[in-house]
């Protein structure tokens, strides 16, 4: 059964690296709904999913992330999220 | 071979700064990171970089290839057969989407190179100037890593950054395009190793207990069974796996990739896994209590229908990747570690078994398939030529001793089920890609890697017309590759699949061939066709003892089909031992 997934990356900010993210879920042919992407700092930029799709498939995507070379962190999340990112980082 | 940064950069290049232009801050990275061989092809967007090569040809010995595709499975070859990272130059835009193949292959079979592609001028960049094309995009889903470089002084970091990329954790293909005016530029250079990335880790910590659980599992199964890939030969795993398996009597079948992890003459070595593979390593997927799968990514030719593979069994999963634990299969026991970290941790927590009625299980299986499919290429008074009669020969010749390396299809699978290997890194062949063409090349490389080892190319008849032209490269360098075409003027094994699943409706198969012979003698190169079995064993020893490279083509029984087979849908022990 298909869901929505939040999924949010902290990475290190570079050229190519959303749409080598991009890439896993196309591949897949797994839904996206919504990108928000924005730089953080020189040195840190924070992308967000919304995916639709299995909870199986959302955890082969996070770990798909994962293996990126320049990504940080991923969280996963049931569900359309709001950004967790505090305002003062804006 | 270690898997981890077995080329240390050369603590003599840690000079004080000096100011270098871009191109030459590549060959000093190149000798810093233990290069000493590049595959490549100039062109007007890489040319910096060759003009500064000319000064160091007697550090950086280059290959010059025909066609870039040639370069980069060259680069592979050498790469598998060396345990270090092959190293590619080529120009920009068709020199560069000719790569492509070459990336896809080694991502597929986590092959480490490092391609460096020259690119137009940064403000050049998005013009659609002459010979400009969007590498990055094209190679991003292709490439474990790639960058553009439009400044000199980022250049030292993002090579370092590359080398270290390619050759850590799952090791890949990275690709760096640097635009000329960088390599034109100049900047202060000094050689800075590269130790960590904070955002990639490559080793995984293991976990203690996840690898007790394991040794517990495996304790407790009376018909344990080891699954070895290509992991296990990239982390020079090979020893720790064979002491793994002795100390508890199990069982080890290898996938295509991990043949040559164990010598094929191994008392607990099984055969080989897989839709062509061996019966018994096949039919007993299903039959053992404990599956451990070792480096290996459960690809669908392994695995057959999914849902009616190794049900019965407690899987246990060791990779470096994470990404391949639980992608396929439900994995019990998920060890995401290097392969010869966990089996050494293993080892002392397993206790020695006998496993007699289990392993016996594999000989009675191994009996069927002998009577049905093997035993017809011991046949010695044929007058035709089947391709397990080639290999069965050829052993005698090699006696395990030579790096074989396959192309794709039948002669592929024939190959791989009947080749003897004593030491890791004497198979080399495209596996996940599966790509034609990728044998002649690559030997090429591999024999550059390893010039005191004999290296046999074998490939069929279509699949080396896909990269004959690397045969200019074989007798400009003067490298001793042997070559074995196995030809039945068809593609064979699109026509057997025609042949047993699509009615016999032969579509677009048929090869109307050139004179091979004509053809490697064009290029200077020793020749010679074998079309009867009595004249193929003479032609094999002159073949090995011929001081330089060599093209044999042995005309192969036009129909030949490879069993066993596995139809679409059947499960590992639904294999066919004909049809």
């Amino acid at each position: 059964m298909n869901n929505d997934f939040t999924i949010e990356v902290e990475l290190q900010s570079g050229p190519g690296i959303l749409n080598r993210m991009i890439n896993t879920c196309n591949r897949r042919l797994i839904k996206i709904k919504s990108i928000s992407a924005f730089e953080k700092d020189d040195e840190c930029s924070i992308a967000s999913f919304v995916l639709h799709t299995s909870y199986a498939n959302a955890i082969k995507v996070k770990k798909q992330f994962n293996k990126i070379i320049e990504v940080q962190t991923v969280s996963i999340t049931e569900g359309v999220c709001a950004c967790t990112i505090e305002e003062e980082n804006y | 071979m270690q898997n981890k940064l077995n080329q240390q950069p050369k603590a003599a290049l840690l000079m004080k700064p000096e100011e270098l232009s871009g191109a030459e801050i590549i060959m000093r990275c190149l000798l810093a990171e233990g290069v000493n061989m590049v595959f490549g092809y100039p062109g007007g967007a890489i040319l910096p970089v060759y003009d500064v090569l000319f000064e160091y040809e007697q550090q950086l010995k280059h290959i010059l290839v025909r066609h870039e595709q040639g370069a980069i499975h060259a680069a592979q070859g050498y790469a598998r057969a060396s345990g270090k990272t092959g190293v590619v130059f080529v120009t920009s835009g068709p020199g560069a989407t000719n790569l492509i193949t070459g990336l896809a292959d080694a991502l597929m079979d986590s092959t480490p190179v490092v391609c460096f592609s020259g690119q137009v001028g940064s403000t050049l960049l998005g013009t659609d100037a002459f010979q400009e094309t969007d590498v990055i995009s094209a190679s991003s889903p292709l490439t474990k890593w790639n960058i553009q470089v439009s400044k000199t002084e980022d250049i030292a970091d993002a090579i370092t950054k590359a080398f270290y990329i390619a050759r850590s954790g799952r090791q890949g293909p990275v690709l760096i395009d640097i635009t000329k005016n960088a390599q034109l530029g100049k900047t202060l250079f000094q050689y800075q190793p590269i130790k960590k990335l904070t955002t990639y880790d490559p080793v995984p910590a293991i976990n203690r207990l996840v690898i007790e659980e394991a040794a517990k599992v495996i304790n407790a199964a009376e018909r344990p069974y080891i699954l070895c890939g290509q992991g296990v030969i990239l982390s020079g795993a090979s020893e720790s796996l064979i002491a793994f398996a002795e100390k508890a009597n199990i069982p080890i079948a290898c996938t295509l990739q991990g043949l040559s992890a164990v010598p094929t003459q191994h008392p607990l070595y099984v055969g080989y896994l897989g839709m062509h593979g061996n019966y018994a390593p096949n039919v007993n997927t299903n039959e053992c209590d404990v599956l451990i799968a070792i480096g290996m990514r459960f690809d669908d030719r392994v695995t057959g229908n999914l849902e009616k593979y190794a049900k019965q069994a407690k899987i246990i999963h060791i990779d470096i990747d994470d990404t391949e634990i639980n992608k396929l299969v439900h994995v019990d026991v998920p060890v995401h570690a290097d392969a010869k970290e966990a089996l050494e941790l293993l080892l002392p927590m397993v206790v020695p078994a006998t496993h007699t009625k289990w392993l016996k299980s594999f000989q009675d299986l191994y009996k069927a398939e002998y009577e049905k499919i093997i035993s017809k290429n011991e046949v010695t008074d044929s007058t035709s030529i089947c391709m397990g009669q080639v290999i069965y020969l050829l052993n005698e010749v090699t006696k395990g001793d030579a790096i074989i390396v396959t192309d794709v299809g039948q002669h592929q699978m024939i190959a791989s089920r009947y080749s003897n290997f004593k030491q890791p890194r004497s198979n080399i062949t495209s596996g996940g890609m599966g790509t034609m063409g990728f044998a002649l090349p690559a030997a090429m490389g591999a024999k550059l890697a390893a010039p005191g080892k004999q290296v046999v190319a074998i490939v069929g008849d279509a699949g080396v017309q896909m990269t004959m032209q690397e045969l200019g490269t074989i007798a400009q360098n003067d490298i001793h590759v042997k070559v074995i075409v196995l030809n039945n003027n068809y593609l064979g094994m699109v026509r057997q699949l025609q042949q047993l699943f699509y009615k016999q409706r032969y579509s677009s198969v048929e090869m109307i061939n050139p004179d091979f012979i004509k053809i490697a003698e064009a290029y200077g190169i020793a020749a010679q066709k074998v079309v009867k079995l009595g004249e193929l064993k003479r032609a094999l020893r002159e073949m090995w003892k011929y001081k330089g490279a060599y093209f044999l083509e042995v005309v192969v029984e036009k129909e030949e089909n490879v069993f066993p087979t596995m139809p679409a849908g059947a499960g590992v022990n639904e294999l066919l031992l004909s049809f």
